[in-house]
């Protein structure tokens, strides 16, 4: 079988427009890209936004070369464990800026300090006071996240320094703007580090700066000063599988990667390419992964491949998720038993008594009343965030009246649990209608368990603090003299846990040299800095 | 006219030349850009010799790119198979100190063909299993492109009959031998870029590692180097 791309990043940019496969929504969505306004595009896993975006980066260098784009892939960072946002702020800003100014070298717009070691003196004493400007800002953000340096905050470069570095460059050098390409931008699973990306994000604009970012759906925190209507164009990169171009686009995107004999066994068997791609709900990734798979374009290895992949394989990767993300695995196991158990039976049973009764309609989709505990609209989220459900609409109304969000699961997971898959899916597809779905309201009992599950992230994240700075040393304690630490150390208490735990009175028993008045001293020294922890 | 005249008229050839090729503001970038990121990969290593050795390369491609934009073809091709050598060069010797040694001391050449040796040179299965074992998949490939890229540069260096009729010897532009010189600046560039990337990432921290952010951006097409760099 052909070996597909799986991955942009595993594309070769100059190869990116010969793949590429535009609709009139991904037009759409390319022109709010391309725009001088924000603009986020939110999309599942594996539905193509970073494509998009190299597309988007693309189709603006060829308009003019007075365009600089600039694309800004945070990848994860030893970082990511900070709990300063200041730290983690300049992080982001070194690391933006750090790629900007490659692309200014890769352009010609700026060199770099190599060339102080081939001019002569006087020459490089003369380097244009504007490029000096950002690489200077760089480098003080780096220094101040490394630790390296002792640089008072204040002193350190503000947004408005960075803005106005970069507006002289494009003067100088007549440049029409920057345009900045984020991807996975939002570090899934760390709220507040989002939310630094969002003030960031908000913060870095300008006539001459754009910002752009791919985000995921239901995972991403704006915080409060992020308005979503007001600050950016908001973008989603869905496809649904009723559009009337879905099947050919869906072709094209294969075609465009695929050898002659699988293009012949496509065209052969259109329908049985039909299944894969519907089974798929909109996701290219998901598409190329299960056609990679077959080792025959047959109808017996789709129908395996479609119930290997979408009755098993989808799942693992959800639940691998709750691996790495230790804090939310509660939520994502309990997630996934819902949908397996509870959902998709029911609608299930739902397509099942509508066949035996001779009805034509069929559904994928299901509702949850607006008023559900908080655990399961949680658990929900992180399903969209995979991909297994899609978030239709909110805001619908049901039986009796009531309001709630509507959900498609993917087509695939419903058709796998078919005997036969392909043999179904035509009748099926036909049938489809969003207008009918199963119904959870506000207390289903399907909903037991949630609601231990729900300890908050933020809570989560407290505990695990507090853990960590007890256990640090007694070093830290600004309150204790050098003479102090070094007796405590000498009676065995190393960390502000022990110190903590340790009453005045076995302080002044452990301790040769330490009364009534310094144990206090001592205690207190601890007691204070574990306050200022718990009230700030 | 004398000998200062006719020098002077050909420094005039070669201005025009310079005029020319100097309005490839991109190309001269990207070209420049490369040369940095070696010069900013040496700034990781530890050891001063191959870290000099490394800054010596790059500052070797930065007068190659100024004997192309003066119009000297020949000489730009030369400086630019020399800065391929001692690219691989670095990372032999720091795998070899003996030879090292010897090098410096004046008492043996740098041997190409030991350099790209299939089974122990610097683009060798082994070497790479040695040192980012990930990479092996993709060495064969980069000692393909390290082998044609020199051979093609030596035809040059040697004057093998046809190049006379191309370089000429006249000063005058020439965009054909200015395209090769672009395309052969970049292999050469990711060659050594990719040698070092084997032989050095592992050793370096995670503050040396995300510093050297461009190494992502020229490899994000292999997936294990990605991976490393903290992308998946």
């Amino acid at each position: 079988m052909s070996e597909f791309y799986l991955r942009t990043e595993s594309i070769k940019q100059t190869d990116i427009l010969n793949l590429s496969v535009v609709n009139s929504s991904d037009r759409n969505i390319l022109g709010a890209l391309k725009s001088n306004e924000p603009c986020l595009l939110e999309g599942a896993r594996g539905t193509g936004k970073s494509f998009l975006m190299r597309v988007a980066e693309l189709e603006l260098e060829a308009e003019s070369s007075n365009n600089i784009t600039v694309f800004v892939p945070f990848n994860m960072s030893s970082l990511i464990t900070t709990e300063d946002n200041l730290q983690f702020y300049h992080w982001m800003l070194a690391k933006t800026l750090k790629y900007l100014l490659n692309k200014l070298r890769r352009k010609g717009v700026v060199v770099s300090s190599l060339t102080v070691s081939l001019l002569s003196n006087d020459e490089s004493d003369s380097e244009d006071g504007v490029e000096l400007g950002l690489k200077e800002i760089v480098k003080m953000f780096e220094d101040s996240y490394k630790g390296a340096s002792r640089l008072d905050m204040s002193s350190l470069p503000d947004i408005e320094d960075v803005k106005e570095a970069i507006q002289l460059i494009c003067e100088e050098n007549s440049l029409d703007k920057v345009a900045f390409f984020f991807d996975e931008a939002a570090h899934v699973f760390r709220p507040e580090q989002q939310r630094q990306f969002f003030n960031l994000f908000k913060d870095l604009r300008s006539p001459y700066i754009t910002c752009n970012a791919a985000i995921y759906p239901g995972v991403t925190h704006f915080g409060d000063s992020f308005e979503l209507i007001h600050d950016c164009i908001y973008k989603k990169l869905e496809r649904n599988i009723s559009d009337p171009d879905y099947l050919q686009y869906f072709k094209d995107i294969v075609f465009k990667q695929s050898d002659i004999k699988l293009k012949e066994d496509i065209d052969r068997q259109r329908d049985l390419f039909n299944t894969l791609a519907l089974s798929s709900g909109g996701n290219p990734r998901i598409l190329l992964r299960t056609l990679q798979e077959l080792t025959k374009f047959n109808t017996s290895n789709v129908n395996s491949v479609i119930k290997s992949f979408y009755r098993n394989q989808i799942w693992v990767e959800h639940t691998e998720l709750g691996e790495k993300y230790k804090g939310h695995q509660g939520v994502i196991d309990w997630g996934r038993d819902f949908l397996e158990k509870s959902v998709i039976p029911r609608v299930e049973d739902y397509n099942n008594s509508r066949k035996e009764k001779g009805v034509d309609e069929s559904t994928i989709y299901f509702w949850i009343h607006k008023d559900a505990p908080e655990a399961v609209k949680e658990a929900l989220r992180l399903l969209t965030y995979t991909g297994i459900i899609r978030m239709i609409d909110s805001a619908v109304r049901a039986t009796r009246a009531e309001l709630g969000t509507r959900y498609e699961i993917k087509y695939g997971c419903m058709i796998s649990m078919e005997g036969s898959p392909h043999g179904e899916s035509a009748e099926f597809y036909k049938n489809l209608s969003i207008k009918k779905f199963p119904e959870f309201g506000k207390n289903h009992n399907s909903y037991l368990g949630s609601d231990v599950l729900l300890q908050d992230n933020d809570e989560i994240q407290y505990k695990e603090s507090l853990k960590s700075l007890l256990e640090k040393s007694i070093d830290v304690l600004a309150l204790l003299t050098p003479w102090q630490k070094e007796k405590l150390k000498t009676a065995g208490i190393h960390t502000i846990e022990n110190l903590h735990a340790n009453t005045e009175e076995s302080l002044i028993e452990k301790i040769y040299g330490v009364g009534p008045a310094r144990a206090r001293l001592m205690k207190n020294a601890a007691n204070a800095e574990l306050l200022e922890y718990i009230s700030g | 006219m004398d000998i200062q005249s006719y020098l002077s008229k050909l420094n005039e050839d070669s201005q025009g030349v310079f005029k020319r090729t100097i309005l490839e503001r991109e190309k001269l970038g990207t070209l420049h850009h490369l040369s940095s990121c070696i010069y900013e990969f040496s700034d990781c290593l530890l050891d001063p010799q191959e870290k000099q050795m490394l800054v010596t390369v790059s500052m070797q491609l930065e007068s190659a790119t100024l004997n192309l934009v003066l119009g000297l073809y020949r000489q730009a091709f030369a400086s630019l198979r020399l800065a391929l050598e001692m690219g691989l060069a670095t990372m032999y010797f720091s795998v070899n100190k003996m030879e090292l040694h010897e090098w410096l001391d004046g008492r043996s050449d740098i041997k190409w063909s030991k350099l790209v040796d299939k089974d122990n040179g610097v683009l060798s299965n082994r070497f790479s299993n040695a040192f980012f074992s990930e990479c092996t998949p993709y060495i064969e490939g980069y000692r393909e492109k390290a082998s044609s890229t020199y051979r093609k540069l030596s035809e040059y260096v040697h004057g093998n009959n046809e190049t006379w009729d191309e370089s000429g010897l006249k000063l005058s532009y020439n965009s054909e031998l200015l395209e090769f010189y672009y395309a052969s600046f970049k292999s050469t560039s990711e060659v050594i870029l990719f040698a070092a990337v084997c032989r050095y990432t592992r050793l370096l921290d995670d503050i040396s590692r995300e510093s050297l952010q461009f190494i992502p951006e020229e490899f994000n097409h292999i997936s294990e180097i990605r991976n490393l760099f903290g992308r998946s």
